[in-house]
């Protein structure tokens, strides 16, 4: 055979894989365990995207995508793919939820109290260069509060729907089988709010920053105040087929309501697993924002929903890399082409005609 | 990484009955194969708690059919519709069923009717898939299910249908032509 | 019923790496895309293990018609050994224990990026094609919403005009891949990237044709003998790149779609762009016993 087919190919992507990994070492169940205790925002903001709550399957994910989290956001997603829907969990509402921090902007104080919780928010962010040097930073102890606070709190804008205050998004009364699960069914426009709010709950937390940034910079005319946030652990409850319903356990979650005050109060809410601040905020803002009768094209609904997808914009970004010389190849054809006619004199009658209809056309 | 490079038994069955429905609709009125007679083998293929049908009086298709875990609901509404339509009054039942709709004509039922492929009524049929014209008969259909079905259809939106004799079935999808010869 | 009865015994990964669930709701949207030649269906698209633009679509229908009597032949850009071509057909083998060719004829399922091979298929092959973006309108229409019920409505007067300032602007239809073609006289497809060479291959064919779009979420198809047609105005005749007199330098092989490439003295050469189709060639020239198939361009045209 003078002429081999395979090019190399093969061999080529195999080695480049191997290059990868010898960079990243073996992957051991220590290193997971340590990405998992050591990251818990990194593996938060994982689970979010990835829409699959499961803190070791997340770190294993980091550590053998070596912490590129498109990658790992990829593996999880994939994985996710591959396990069935046995079963749906009862409804969690805001009393429910095992409360760790529940800050409002809105109110000095409100029912329940603010909860500060574990924060950075009002720390000086000075880089412990000292670890480099060998010393320890060790955080220092956290004194019992003299009364521990409520494990649950009441919903704040309860309260305020019981005033009259904000307008509210009309109750769909789904049963729990009923509820549309995006990742079984596509995205179709205009969107059920299911939808809605599930594809912010697994958005890019960049991509959702970046585009509700735009918004709180004044595209589109949404004026945001964090009515509420919390982070929680919310109960995970299944109907046994017997028909009791037991806990399976707990799952980290974030969720901010936020009220617009441009012309009504509105509310705009976003929830996700995992602790997970900033994109709730800005989910919770994009909500609002697609909501309006006009919204700016940067936050109509179809514009947000995919282009936040992380796996999605991730995907198609690095598929550039691709070879493309087919469609160049074709592209080139057309453009030599259109030289070649400039260049020699119109020829066909096609083009002589064609040539005489724009003159004719011509002012 | 362990993957299982053979398909269980389910799996061949299932894979199998799909690509003879793909097939039997890619090219309207040829005669394929199932791997197994009957409804139940083409409802464990293509159905399950994501989907609706519904099943006209054949209480055994029924529980076939619910098996796979698929809600059963009115004929109106079903995505998938088991029925016979050997007389009038069961093609008139029919008449409800989902057509789509202009954006979404995949919002559509499909009929899965059993007939006696290879005998009875000619007809000619022409359309995507058929290379210039096919003739095929069949029994068991009323004569009036053809009109029902010229009727309905205004196309893209339709109902696709497979008529299913044992282990043969033939599609007739909704761009097929049908002329009762 | 018990929780037991909805699981199945643990395994790391299913045979054809989707789950029967993930594998039903693709047939059921195949069957419809065939139903309905060239409307886009929607379906659920869920993640595999590669990323979004890299065959994703693709990789989800042949993975559902997968079997291990499958012969499966893998390209990209015309070539087998092209690395993401690599990449999806060992995926295929890692997870279906597949039967692997190159050679067009032998495959059943044929999955390709970008090109349609050379050799006339034949009634049991399914040609899978990937598509980045299959909506046609997108260029006339960015709202998904409306371009819809433009497709609903046929509505396609704006594709024309665009073809329309084309050629006032260039003198030339300048639609260079993606050429939008009405299928079955009712829905305007984007037949993926393929070349304008290619487009004729899908009309009247005696394949089926199924293209899919990961990303995107939309899966649709051209049965076997179903009308195809480029849009073209009656006095502009469609026309595909200038190859049919281009030599592949390696085989001698003139009249089919190549490859360019670039030479130091700034001059180029030329090479068959479906890689295989080059390969039989050379193999036959050394005395090999090779059957190359029937082919759909003779001596550089189309054969109607």
């Amino acid at each position: 055979m003078a002429y081999v087919a395979t090019r190399g190919g093969e061999q080529a992507i195999e080695h480049a894989e191997r290059l990868f990994r010898s960079d990243l070492g073996t992957i051991s169940r220590d290193r997971v365990d340590a990405v998992r205790k050591t990251m818990p925002y990194l593996v938060d903001r994982l689970m979010g995207e990835a829409s699959l709550y499961e803190p070791d399957l997340a770190a294993l994910a980091l550590a053998q995508a070596g912490g590129d989290l498109y990658e790992a956001v990829l593996l999880l997603r994939a994985y996710r793919t591959t396990q069935p829907r046995i079963a749906f969990a009862q409804p969690v509402t805001q009393p429910d939820l095992f409360t760790v921090r529940r800050i409002s902007a809105a109110f000095k104080d409100i029912p329940g109290g603010q909860i500060l919780g574990p924060t950075l928010d009002y720390s000086h962010r000075l880089l412990q260069v000292g670890v480099l040097m060998g010393e320890d930073f060790t955080p220092e102890a956290v004194p019992p509060a003299a009364q521990p606070a409520p494990a649950t709190q009441p919903s704040l804008i309860d309260w305020q729907k019981a005033q009259g205050i904000v307008l509210d998004h009309p109750v769909e009364t789904v049963a729990p089988e009923d509820i549309p699960d995006l990742t079984r069914e596509p995205l179709l426009f205009p969107v059920p709010r299911a939808h809605k709010l599930q594809s912010l709950a697994r958005a890019d937390t960049g991509g959702t920053l970046a585009l509700g940034y735009a918004t709180m910079r004044g595209y589109g005319d949404v004026h945001p105040t964090v009515n509420e946030l919390r982070l929680a652990e919310a109960p995970v409850r299944l109907r046994h087929p017997r028909g009791t319903i037991f806990s399976a356990g707990r799952v980290r979650v974030s969720q901010a309501e936020i009220i617009s005050k441009s012309k009504n109060l509105e509310l705009g809410f976003s929830a996700t697993f995992g602790w997970n601040e900033i994109k709730v905020i800005a989910a919770a803002t994009l909500d609002i924002a697609s909501s309006q009768p006009n919204p700016a094209s940067a936050a109509t609904e179809e514009f947000i929903l995919y282009h936040t997808e992380p796996v999605e914009s991730s995907g198609f970004c690095i598929h550039f890399k691709l070879p493309h010389y087919v469609t160049f190849q074709s592209a080139l054809d057309a453009y030599r082409r259109v030289k070649a006619d400039r260049e020699a004199p119109a020829s066909t009658a096609v083009e002589k005609e064609l040539t005489q209809a724009l003159q004719d056309d011509a002012p | 990484m362990p993957l299982s490079l053979a398909p269980t038994a389910d799996d061949s069955r299932t894979n199998a009955a799909f690509e003879e429905l793909m097939w039997a609709l890619s090219r309207p009125g040829v005669i394929r194969t199932l791997p197994a007679s009957g409804l139940a083998s083409i409802a464990e293929s293509l159905l399950d708690r994501e989907c609706s049908f519904c099943v006209l009086d054949d209480l055994d298709i029924q529980q076939a059919v619910a098996r796979t875990g698929a809600r059963a609901v009115s004929q109106g509404n079903a995505d998938y519709i088991f029925s016979k339509i050997d007389t009038t009054e069961k093609v008139v039942a029919l008449s409800g069923m989902r057509l789509g709709t202009l954006a979404y004509p995949d919002d559509a039922a499909t009929l899965f009717a059993p007939a006696r492929l290879g005998a009875g009524q000619e007809l000619r049929l022409t359309g995507p898939g058929i290379k210039t014209s096919l003739t095929i008969t069949v029994d068991r259909v009323a004569p009036t299910f053809w009109e029902m079905r010229q009727r309905a259809i205004r196309y893209p939106l339709g109902f696709d249908v497979y008529l299913v004799d044992d282990d043969r079935v033939i599609g007739i999808p909704r761009s097929t032509t049908v002329e009762v010869l | 019923m018990k929780l037991q009865e909805l699981t199945r015994p643990w395994a790391a990964f299913n045979y054809g790496f989707l789950d029967e669930s993930a594998k039903r709701e693709i047939r059921r949207r195949i069957l419809k895309a065939i139903a309905v030649p060239g409307y886009q269906v929607p379906y659920a698209s869920r993640e595999v293990p590669m990323a979004r633009g890299w065959g994703t679509g693709g990789l989800q229908v042949s993975l559902t018609l997968l079997k291990p009597t499958a012969v499966v032949k893998v390209i990209d850009q015309g070539a087998d050994d092209s690395v993401n071509a690599c990449s999806i057909r060992k995926f295929f083998g890692r997870v279906g224990g597949v039967i692997e060719t190159q050679d067009t004829q032998e495959a059943t399922i044929i999955q390709s990026r970008h090109r349609i091979p050379e050799e006339k298929l034949r009634g049991d092959q399914v040609l899978v094609l990937q598509v980045p973006d299959p909506e046609p309108l997108r260029t006339v229409q960015s709202d998904m919403s409306v371009a819809r019920e433009m497709h609903g409505d046929a509505d396609y007067g704006q594709l024309w005009l665009i073809l329309y300032e084309q050629l006032v602007k260039s003198g030339r239809i300048m639609q260079y891949t993606e050429y939008p073609s009405l299928v079955n006289g009712r829905h305007v497809i984007s037949p993926s990237p393929i070349p304008r060479w290619d487009v004729l291959k899908l009309n009247e064919a005696d394949h089926l044709t199924i293209l899919s779009a990961g990303r995107e979420k939309r899966i649709y198809a051209v049965p076997p003998h179903t009308r195809v047609e480029p849009l073209v105005f009656d006095d502009v005749p469609y026309r595909v790149e200038d190859h049919q007199d281009k030599t592949c330098y390696r085989t001698n092989v003139t009249g089919f779609f190549m490859n360019e490439l670039p030479q130091d003295d700034g001059s180029a050469k030329f090479e068959l762009s479906d890689s295989h189709f080059g390969v039989k060639h050379m193999r036959k020239a050394e005395g090999e016993p090779v059957e190359i198939g029937d082919t759909w361009y003779k001596n550089g045209k189309m054969n109607r």
